[in-house]
């Protein structure tokens, strides 16, 4: 076909050769996969590779002399005790959140699946923060906490409870727990939509088939309902626990930086203290290694599962 | 009158209890948006206004807080640096991961599945564990005081999850057009371009529009990889000017924050189902 085009002899064939071996499909996936492989390797694998090695070293991070100090920097690490306050922390963190936005999700979702007045008008009212930056939210919410303009402390003082009226992000009883409000109301919407999302996979008869059986809701619920989003349950386990260790970081050193009196430093933050503050590279390293094995021990089960039941589909 | 039963709630007592169902959505939905309006009314309102009553409508229609959001701050830098760093990541990202997403979808070559394991992996791996060594490897490039160390990164952190999108999209082609233009002598090339484009292009959109929210939205990275305030996309430049300069200044903030929202907004109210389906089939 390409001959037609060309006058060069020699050029079509090799255009032809060309034509053949793309046919392969070796050559043609391989070839098609490229950039998107080369991006991940360059930018992702490969730092993740290079960051292993930094944690065997100790380094400034600019000067061209690296002290090779073994496992080091995870002995040190597991013998610090702020090391061991931010691991508390973070773990709190998680289990706040997993408690406070799996039920209020997958109630919601459970709730608004059904079609009725205002069901969408609901979901997209509980969904629209996630449009906003954590840069956004933070800077909304640090102002919601102010204890002296801000709106919430304002609330209490109005209607006479000056009492709760407190310095939220200031007071290290206080500050946690009001970061993780601020965190929930940010996120609960995006995993009710996933809950949505599995409910609307569900076929209807399944429902019409368990009314002949029983008219209890709470029945239907944990031998069918629940059952039947286990995937959704898994996945947003999955979000909840590698965000907690995560993303939560960049949400939580904007609000507080890990204060007060480390009250909400996680991991992450403690992480990127040592680093960006202390040049000290080769310490932080390990500990970010250190947070990998325990996000990718715990999630190891999970991701295959998921991709195993995507793969099959 | 059986088919009418999957709703539990009938009669009197559903009456009452479909209304505290109501009750507790609208309070769901105050407590959500109430913050984000709460904010849009504070950037009409004057200084002086909002220190006589934090809450309360705007008396006028009154823009001197965005004015001054505007230009008495390097905003515009900021959204310049946004827009630059957003679309050039989203052409990036929707060429590779099309290419990428067609080969998985529809070739069936030695790898296929490793490939597409390693990209779902990575897909779950916080970034910021691999935090320390970009950072380095962008100033060994030589990229350190360019928007291409971002814009690189946010190729790489997204592409697991665009590849797996458009993977389902090409899937749920029919495969018989395909044959057809195969068999009429179309190569690879052309029929994705000429044949499966056109068909999966509403899929493309999808990709599309939850990418930009999310790189328009990006703050940890870009505020650890660009140097100078002068690169700052919006997040940072939010966090570092606006959370600094007017902090005693709270309509002005207010204002910032409502321009820094608009573009996200306005694609999330333009194409919410979009942005639904997006999401979820990601995570289906």
């Amino acid at each position: 076909m390409s001959d037609v085009f060309t006058d060069d002899e020699g050029r079509s064939r090799s255009r032809e050769k060309m034509q053949r071996l793309l046919r392969s499909p070796e050559v043609a996936g391989w070839l098609l996969c490229l950039p998107a492989l080369l991006m991940l390797v360059v930018f992702f694998l490969g730092p993740a590779i290079v960051g292993f090695r930094v944690s065997l070293y100790k380094w400034d991070g600019a000067s061209p002399s690296m002290e090779f100090v073994g496992l080091g920097n995870y002995v040190e690490a597991l013998s610090s005790e702020r090391f061991w306050n931010a691991m508390k922390v973070n773990w709190l963190a998680f289990v706040g959140s997993l408690l406070t936005q799996m039920p209020l999700a997958l109630g919601l979702a459970l709730g608004l699946s059904r079609k009725g007045f205002g069901m969408k008008v609901y979901r997209s009212a509980i969904f629209a923060p996630q449009v906003m930056s954590i840069a956004a939210v933070a800077l909304l919410w640090s102002l919601l906490y102010n204890p002296y303009q801000g709106p919430i402390n304002q609330l209490f003082r109005s209607i006479g409870l000056d009492v709760l009226a407190t310095g939220w992000l200031g007071n290290p009883d206080t500050a946690l727990g009001s970061l993780l409000v601020a965190t929930a109301w940010f996120y609960f919407g995006f995993h009710m939509v996933i809950f949505m999302a599995g409910l609307a996979a569900i076929p209807k008869e399944i429902f019409e088939a368990v009314q002949l059986e029983t008219n209890s809701w709470l029945k239907t619920l944990v031998y069918v309902t629940l059952p039947l989003l286990r995937e959704q349950i898994l996945l947003v386990f999955v979000f909840i626990f590698a965000g907690s260790f995560g993303h939560l970081m960049g949400f939580f050193s904007l609000m507080t930086e890990g204060g007060p009196a480390g009250a909400t430093e996680l991991l992450g933050i403690y992480m990127s203290l040592q680093a960006f503050r202390a040049n000290r590279y080769g310490y932080a390293s390990a500990i970010s290694a250190i947070i990998l094995l325990i996000v990718g021990g715990v999630l190891a089960w999970p991701a295959l599962r998921v991709a195993r039941d995507r793969l099959e589909y | 009158m059986k088919r009418q039963s999957v709703s539990p709630s009938r009669g009197k007592a559903g009456c009452l209890g479909g209304f505290l169902h109501h009750a507790f959505y609208l309070v769901v939905s105050v407590l959500t948006l109430g913050p984000l309006l709460w904010i849009a009314m504070l950037s009409f309102r004057s200084r002086r206004e909002f220190a006589a009553q934090p809450f309360g409508l705007p008396s006028s229609l009154y823009l001197d807080n965005y004015i001054k959001a505007i230009t008495d701050s390097p905003f515009v830098t900021f959204v310049v640096n946004s827009v630059l760093v957003s679309f050039t990541a989203l052409i990036i990202l929707l060429v590779v991961s099309t290419m990428a997403g067609y080969a998985i979808a529809r070739i069936p070559f030695k790898g296929s599945k490793f490939l597409f394991v390693l990209l779902i992996m990575t897909d779950a791996v916080p970034i910021f564990v691999i935090l320390i060594p970009l950072f380095i490897l962008v100033q060994m490039l030589g990229l350190s005081d360019s928007l291409w160390s971002l814009i690189f990164s946010y190729v790489a952190m997204r592409i697991g999850l665009s590849v797996i999108l458009m993977r389902g999209f090409f899937r749920s082609i029919s495969s018989e057009l395909e044959d057809a233009a195969r068999i009429d002598g179309c190569n690879l090339m052309q029929r994705l371009w000429y044949v499966m484009l056109p068909i999966v292009r509403p899929g493309l959109l999808v990709a599309a529009i939850v990418n930009f929210i999310f790189l328009w939205n990006e703050y940890f990275l870009a505020t650890i990889l660009l140097p100078r305030q002068a690169m700052f996309t919006l997040p940072p430049g939010l966090a570092a000017v606006f959370m600094g300069r007017y902090s005693a200044n709270w309509p002005v903030m207010a204002a910032g924050l409502t321009l820094s929202i608009l573009p996200t907004l306005l694609t999330f109210m333009l194409a919410q189902d979009k942005i639904i389906v997006g999401w979820t089939t990601t995570s289906k």
